[in-house]
């Protein structure tokens, strides 16, 4: 039965990343529009972070999909040498694809911590987000490493957002933290991966709901 | 002040004053202001001036509360 709910769930994993890429972009959009009123620091840090990590979705969708359309392609034509032709075609698409995404994500992460963190010299922030870059290079051969440190980033957002922000947020955040601790176990399974998606997909629907309260709270609120 | 203005609808001056804790030379400035921006304009009546809050200032004061709202749920 496992094995069937593995089946039926590839391919669907494209689903929770355009729906996250889609929550990332209307919090990106609603906070872009206070940067006039308000220009400051965590601001424009905030807006850095939700780009990177919608823009990180985006190439984690075609990654996904250049994936799923390969195996796709590959059951239809049957023709072995040709079949080898596609896939050498098409992996510097995933390659890079996944190379993108993950650097994305760190440094979308990266910023995010940095909205909550005191404030950095800027030599300093860059080399950070250097080392991040390279955390996210390296982990093509070695995936934990970018778990891993997504995890720490998530980690570190957590406990400097902790006394500041809504708790529906904190959530978001925490759960998006456990996804990344399964994310972390992918060697037991191809369970553990739809679990981690799943426990993914619930902390952006979490995220959700934390700005259809802003919208709520904003409305019963006096200025 | 805008919001204040918003609340009663009209103002006078001087009551915005007071109702704002400025003294007159700081509420001049502030208020020059406003008008310069179109949150606010200035009206008279039977010799008095009453201050009204514009479409652009209800607009703003909405953002604003929209900003509020955003940023203490996400502790920005």
């Amino acid at each position: 039965m496992l094995d069937a709910l593995v089946s039926w769930f590839v391919g669907k994993d494209i689903y929770i990343d355009i729906f996250s890429a889609v929550v990332l972009a209307i919090v990106l959009g609603y906070a872009a529009s206070f940067v006039k009123l308000n220009p400051k620091r965590e601001y424009q840090f905030f807006i850095a972070a939700f780009a990177l990590l919608a823009l990180s979705f985006v190439f984690q969708t075609l990654a996904h999909f250049t994936l799923y359309h390969t195996t796709t392609t590959v059951k239809q034509m049957g023709i072995i040498t040709l079949t080898t032709t596609i896939i050498k075609r098409q992996d510097w698409i995933i390659f890079w694809s996944t190379l993108l995404y993950r650097a994305c994500t760190l440094l979308g992460l990266y910023f995010l911590y940095q909205v909550y963190a005191a404030k950095q010299r800027l030599p300093l922030v860059l080399f950070q987000a250097y080392l991040l870059l390279l955390v996210g290079f390296l982990s093509q051969t070695a995936y934990y490493a970018f778990h891993l440190t997504a995890l720490i980033l998530l980690a570190l957002v957590l406990s400097s957002a902790w006394k500041r922000a809504d708790t529906w947020f904190l959530a978001s955040v925490g759960l998006l933290l456990l996804s990344q601790a399964i994310f972390l176990l992918l060697i037991y399974g191809n369970l553990v991966y739809v679990a981690a998606e799943l426990v993914q997909l619930l902390g952006y629907a979490f995220l959700l709901l934390t700005f259809v309260l802003v919208l709520r709270h904003a409305k019963k609120r006096t200025a | 002040m805008l919001a204040a203005i918003q609340r009663k609808g009209e103002m006078r001056p001087t009551h915005l004053m007071y109702k704002a804790n400025l003294a007159h030379r700081q509420l001049k400035h502030y208020l020059d202001e406003l008008v310069q921006k179109e949150l606010v304009k200035r009206t008279e009546r039977n010799g008095s001036e009453y201050l009204l809050i514009t479409d652009s200032g209800n607009r703003f004061l909405e953002k604003l509360k929209e900003m509020r709202a955003f940023e203490e749920t996400f502790g920005i």
